[in-house]
């Protein structure tokens, strides 16, 4: 157990963190006290266990329903969609590994969760997930994990269907991380190396273009700067994140960039106006 | 491209297990979507159909979640747990939204008992072999909930089918957040320990 209240004040107690997993599994917590589990669970490596005992019972809940035979003319509706679709497979695939198929097969037993099937596959799939991580951030041009997150919380985050967008400046040696669900709204986000005297504050562009600042960050002396970051959509529905120095402007260039690639391409939406560069 | 489609071209799609397919669809061979929706429409569309109450509305939403299954293929190859878990995770984010534009305001008619339901709608199962350990959990979790106290049932009834917070729940039924609290962890507690005696070792 790593209890960080001593340092961060406002930070749940893994005693008080452990009280809402069960309510944070079945998303029922209010958005303050699931934002204060958020920010405990990426360094609690107990309690991000612990919600996983949780996730696997609430994964069970939807076999509540009656079962229910679907028309069959949705299929054929699927299918057309999926092949007008204009998704780019190559563009999908966030890694790969050789063994990941084999570690797939190894629980597919559809419905069994994870710490009820067969626990010869957790050694094998935490290798994969770390290597997963490493590579999906080098998919992203961050080179130097020196000043990432720890190899255990990002396999963590990522073992618990986080996905993790890394993201660096050119220019002042400014690097951050942000994990969040895909599907959800909220991402916790962490950059180091910020100018403390200078305000900072994310923003994002979503599918139609508009841009909108959503959060300032709160940079510490040491120039860090740890905080949940509460988005009006879906991550998602973003095109980009970024992290722009204030400038008293509605407009203020991207200091580092979140490059949402993972996205289904939209080749309406004007990229160039809204990229930001650090040289600006 | 996936060992399973190069080396062994006699393998029919339909003898893959999930990972190949998910390894296949990651290639853009959009037929094996077909296969995966041909194991899990049905429980997709059972899940929608109790979530949003609505044929048209599950129909829409079961065409949605493969799709965007299609889209976002490539987020599931993380260990993270079966492939149906996550097409259900989707299924449950996307049935709460469409729940939500629906109803805006908490009910205090949402507060049904989720056993309920369970005779209110026709089972018509046509167990097949891989369907059979999924059967066999989902006996599991009725039993399991079928163990629990009304008041703690409807509390999961309306958190999770529903997409209330605590403390809606709590104004909806005019109870004391606290005591809706302590419902929701007894109930999780429960639940799990059940499921851990059922479905453990």
């Amino acid at each position: 157990m790593h209890d960080r209240s001593a340092s961060f004040p406002n930070e749940l107690t893994c005693d008080a963190s452990q009280e809402l997993l069960p309510a944070h599994a079945l998303g029922a917590l209010d958005r303050e006290e699931q934002s204060q589990v958020e920010q405990h669970l990426v360094w609690c490596a107990t309690c991000r266990r612990e919600l996983l005992t949780w996730e696997d019972t609430v994964n069970l809940l939807p076999l509540l329903a009656p079962q229910v035979d679907p028309p069959d003319d949705v299929k054929p509706r699927l299918m057309a969609a999926i092949n007008a679709d204009d998704r780019e497979p190559s563009l999908s695939r966030s890694w790969t590994s050789p063994a990941a198929p084999e570690a797939a097969q190894s629980h597919s037993v559809p419905f069994i969760p994870s710490r009820w099937a067969a626990a010869l596959i957790m050694p094998l799939a935490i290798c994969i997930l770390v290597l997963g991580a490493w590579v999906n951030s080098l998919r992203h041009d961050v080179i130097d994990l020196r000043t990432g997150m720890p190899a255990d919380v990002t396999s963590a985050m990522t073992q618990n269907g986080v996905q993790l967008y890394a993201f660096s400046s050119e220019t002042n040696g400014a690097t951050g991380q942000m994990g969040a669900d895909p599907n959800g709204n909220t991402g916790v986000m962490v950059v180091w190396n910020l100018n403390p005297e200078e305000r900072h504050q994310v923003w994002c562009v979503n599918r139609q273009g508009v841009r909108s600042m959503i959060a300032e960050l709160e940079v510490g002396d040491s120039g860090q700067a740890m905080q949940v970051i509460v988005f009006p959509a879906s991550v998602e529905d973003y095109q980009q994140i970024y992290v722009a120095k204030h400038d008293g402007t509605q407009n203020p260039p991207a200091e580092m960039t979140i490059a949402m690639d993972d996205s289904p391409p939209d080749e309406a939406v004007p990229t160039e106006p809204i990229k930001g560069t650090p040289e600006h | 491209m996936s060992k399973a489609s190069t080396q062994q071209p006699h393998v029919s799609l339909a003898d893959l297990s999930d990972p190949e397919l998910v390894n296949v669809l990651i290639d853009g061979n959009a037929r094996a979507m077909e296969v995966l929706y041909d194991r899990y429409s049905r429980v997709v569309f059972s899940f929608a159909l109790r979530m949003v109450g609505d044929q048209s509305r599950a129909e829409d939403l079961l065409q949605e979640v493969f799709l965007r299954a299609w889209r976002q293929i490539g987020r599931y190859q993380d260990g993270r747990g079966t492939f149906v878990t996550w097409i259900l995770s989707i299924t449950h984010n996307m049935a709460i939204d469409d729940v939500r534009k629906h109803q805006r305001r908490p009910k205090k008619a949402d507060a049904i008992d989720p056993m309920e339901y369970l005779g209110t709608v026709q089972d018509g199962s046509k167990p097949v072999d891989e369907q059979a350990v999924m059967n066999q959990t989902r006996m599991s979790i009725i039993e399991a909930m079928g163990c629990l106290p009304a008041n703690q049932r409807t509390v999961i009834e309306l958190a999770y089918f529903k997409g209330y917070s605590q403390r809606e729940i709590a104004e909806t039924l005019e109870e004391p957040l606290g005591t809706i609290k302590t419902r929701a962890r007894l109930a999780m507690a429960r639940l799990r320990d059940q499921l851990e005696q059922e479905l453990g070792d």
